[in-house]
């Protein structure tokens, strides 16, 4: 006997064995993994694998003669309906239906059946099904969904009660059928509500019944409870013992009521340790019970939420700010012009009376107004940078010669200082040339500035292939290593209890670090505390800008 | 003849500053806080130059300096734009103003823009 003839003889004995022998088909059903159940054409269960069990809870003499219908919980999604009513009217067709089913217990379970239509096959005549619990995979997948599409909405817009209201419209109906999301305001009071229930008609009637009982302090359970104590709340079944604790209270019972409140859970939304708001979940589903997971997944979603809502207040805070110096700047220089007129005209009159001790005055005066105007200056800098409405007008211009123009200007108001240049760049860049010029005109006074006992400032020019290197060197206080680093961030000022302090706004550095950054170059600082500072910045050439 | 230069601002200090130098200057000077003003000017009437702030209270000075490049009558009135805010040169230019200073400036500065046109 040949090898390849005694095969087909082997596997046709197999299916004989298979055939007639029941008990090895029954063992086979029984290690699936799946249950496994024939169903007449009435609905009627005739045949379930003892797996049903695992799945369900009953065991299979507890369902066979039981309508499969009998465990359909109430509102059963219409795309689930129609898929098995097709099945019902197609023999020979086989559909996979992700459905809800009642387990034992009482609870529902997410199911997953392959049923095949054998009605028509004369020796079976029945239903053929097999299932299997997805009720996990089903639910987290549904919480995945929610998160990942709360984030989106959450980072896609910054206005709170369009943002919120979008949540609460996300996790009803798939999460919950009634679902609020509250914010307090500084006085801890509820700033903003968004609500969504499923039946858009219970929304209002549920709004008007919380406004009646708002202010009650003494809340067992709910919102207000949640946003007093900030701990979160889970009640997984709305039952007996629950209802017993609320029975005196009126107002709760009557919402319970109206809602037909099955099971509840609510987390506060928690910023720097600072309860600003609630989310709660309510359903009226038999089937939903809220667990402990599911605490976790709404503990995730609070943070998310309370995250981007401190996040969005503190870019409030801070555009207000902005705008606040914005215009203050702006009011600032109204006055300023007029000083400086008057002071302008006195010392035109008494320049023809050679009045000169006066319009020595005059002129410390004039001075005087075009420190605070450069002050005022800066400040609506800081605030424009800030807001992103610096406008930079790049041209291409001489290096050297800006530095040469800004030295002998700045030379002619500094009497104490020798203001030396070295070196030369020899190059073009393209820049803002009014905002380079600003940099090294603050570099340069913060050197004379901070080198009160010097009577020098370098100020080295360089440049390599690829950039122009300007640096300003003094000899005076010099900048600790520990200041360093901060010393270009806003509003940043080295305070030395051992040294005098040198007034400013303290927004110098911050400016000339942000111009020089704008225009793709570096600004860093060289300096031991007591030996002087060098603060270097370099600006790409225009040729390899070009390139 | 002195030549007649209008101020256009809403801040009557400023006007009254601009109106003593600009006189000892020799110009013939005419005020007013009234943006609406600059836009009825009449043949007869007409300065050589204006002086006009950007931000008046209820009136943006681009739209007036907008109405008179946009008429026949005034179009060739060399305007000069001011404003507090120093990079709103570009708005001024854009709506048609000659030139600009940002506030607060230097008298001679003023005097040499002036001198540039008249």
């Amino acid at each position: 006997m040949s090898t390849s003839a005694r095969k087909p003889r082997v596997l046709s004995k197999a299916v004989e064995v298979f055939k007639s022998n029941e008990k090895l088909l029954l063992t086979l059903i029984e290690n699936s993994s799946d249950a496994l159940a024939l169903v007449s054409s009435a609905g009627i269960f005739l045949f379930v694998s003892p797996q049903v069990q695992k799945i369900l809870g009953y065991s299979p003499h507890e369902l066979v003669g039981r309508r499969t219908h009998d465990l359909f919980p109430p509102g059963y999604p219409e795309e689930v309906v129609e898929q098995f009513r097709s099945v019902a009217e197609t023999p020979g067709l086989t559909v996979t239906v992700e459905h809800p089913y009642f387990h034992k217990d009482g609870s529902v379970r997410w199911i997953e059946s392959t049923i095949t239509n054998y009605l028509h096959d004369p020796t079976i005549q029945t239903y053929v099904a097999n299932f299997r619990d997805i009720s996990a995979r089903k639910h987290a997948a549904e919480q995945q969904h929610v998160l990942n599409q709360a984030s989106n909405v959450l980072t896609s817009s910054l206005d709170h009660q369009i943002t919120l209201k979008e949540i609460a419209e996300l996790i009803v109906p798939t999460l919950a059928d009634y679902c609020r999301i509250a914010i307090l305001d500084e006085k801890q009071q509820i700033k903003e509500i968004s609500v969504n229930h499923i039946d858009p008609e219970k929304i209002s009637l549920v709004r008007a019944l919380y406004e009646q009982y708002k202010d009650k302090s003494n809340m067992t359970h709910g919102l207000q409870r949640l946003l007093e104590t900030g701990k979160p709340e889970l009640i997984s079944s709305v039952s007996g013992d629950v209802l017993e604790t609320v029975q005196d209270d009126v107002e709760m019972l009557s919402i319970i009521n109206a809602l037909g409140l099955q099971s509840y859970m609510g987390v506060p939304l928690i910023a720097r340790g600072q309860t600003i708001g609630a989310i709660t979940f309510s359903s009226v589903q038999p089937y939903r019970r809220y667990t402990q997971e599911d605490m976790v997944f709404a503990g995730e979603l609070a943070r998310r939420i309370a995250l981007v809502l401190d996040i969005s207040d503190q870019k409030e805070l801070e555009r207000r700010k902005d705008e606040f110096i914005s215009m203050a700047s702006h009011e600032l220089k109204t006055p300023v012009t007029s000083l400086k007129g008057f002071t302008n005209l006195f010392q035109r009159r008494l320049a023809k009376q050679a009045d000169e001790k006066t319009l020595h005055y005059l002129a410390r005066m004039d001075a005087q107004l075009n420190k605070l105007t450069k002050l005022i200056t800066d400040l609506l800098d800081v605030s424009k940078i800030l807001t992103g409405k610096v406008i930079y007008r790049e041209e291409p211009f001489d290096l050297d010669t800006l530095i040469k123009e800004t030295i002998e200007n700045l030379q002619a108001a500094t009497p104490g200082h020798q203001l030396r240049l070295n070196g030369t760049a020899e190059a073009q860049i393209y820049a803002d040339r009014d905002r380079i010029g600003q940099v090294l005109i603050n570099l340069i006074t913060n050197a004379i500035k901070y080198s009160p006992h010097a009577d020098m400032v370098v100020i080295h020019v360089a440049r390599d292939s690829q950039n122009a290197q300007v640096s300003v060197q003094d000899f005076g206080i010099g900048i600790g290593k520990e200041h360093q680093q901060k010393i270009f961030e806003r509003f940043y000022q080295v305070t030395d209890p051992e040294e005098k302090t040198y007034p400013g706004l303290g927004i110098g550095l911050y400016l000339s670090y942000e111009i020089i950054r704008r225009h793709e170059g570096t600004m860093w600082v060289e300096s031991n505390k007591g030996e002087g500072s060098t603060f270097h910045f370099s600006l790409p050439l225009m040729e390899r800008k070009r390139s | 003849m002195k030549k007649k230069i209008l101020v256009v601002d809403d801040e009557p200090d400023i006007l009254e500053f601009l109106q003593e130098i600009l006189e000892d200057e020799g110009f013939a000077v005419t005020t007013t806080d009234k943006g609406e003003y600059a836009e009825n000017l009449h043949n007869g009437g007409l300065p050589q130059l204006i002086l006009l702030d950007m931000l008046l209270s209820g009136k943006d000075g681009r739209e007036i300096a907008r109405h008179l490049k946009k008429h026949d009558e005034t179009k060739h009135i060399p305007v000069i734009m001011f404003s507090a805010h120093p990079s709103a040169e570009e708005a001024a230019r854009l709506a048609g103003a000659d030139d600009f200073l940002a506030k607060p400036f230097e008298i001679d500065e003023l005097l040499a823009k002036i001198a540039q046109y008249l």
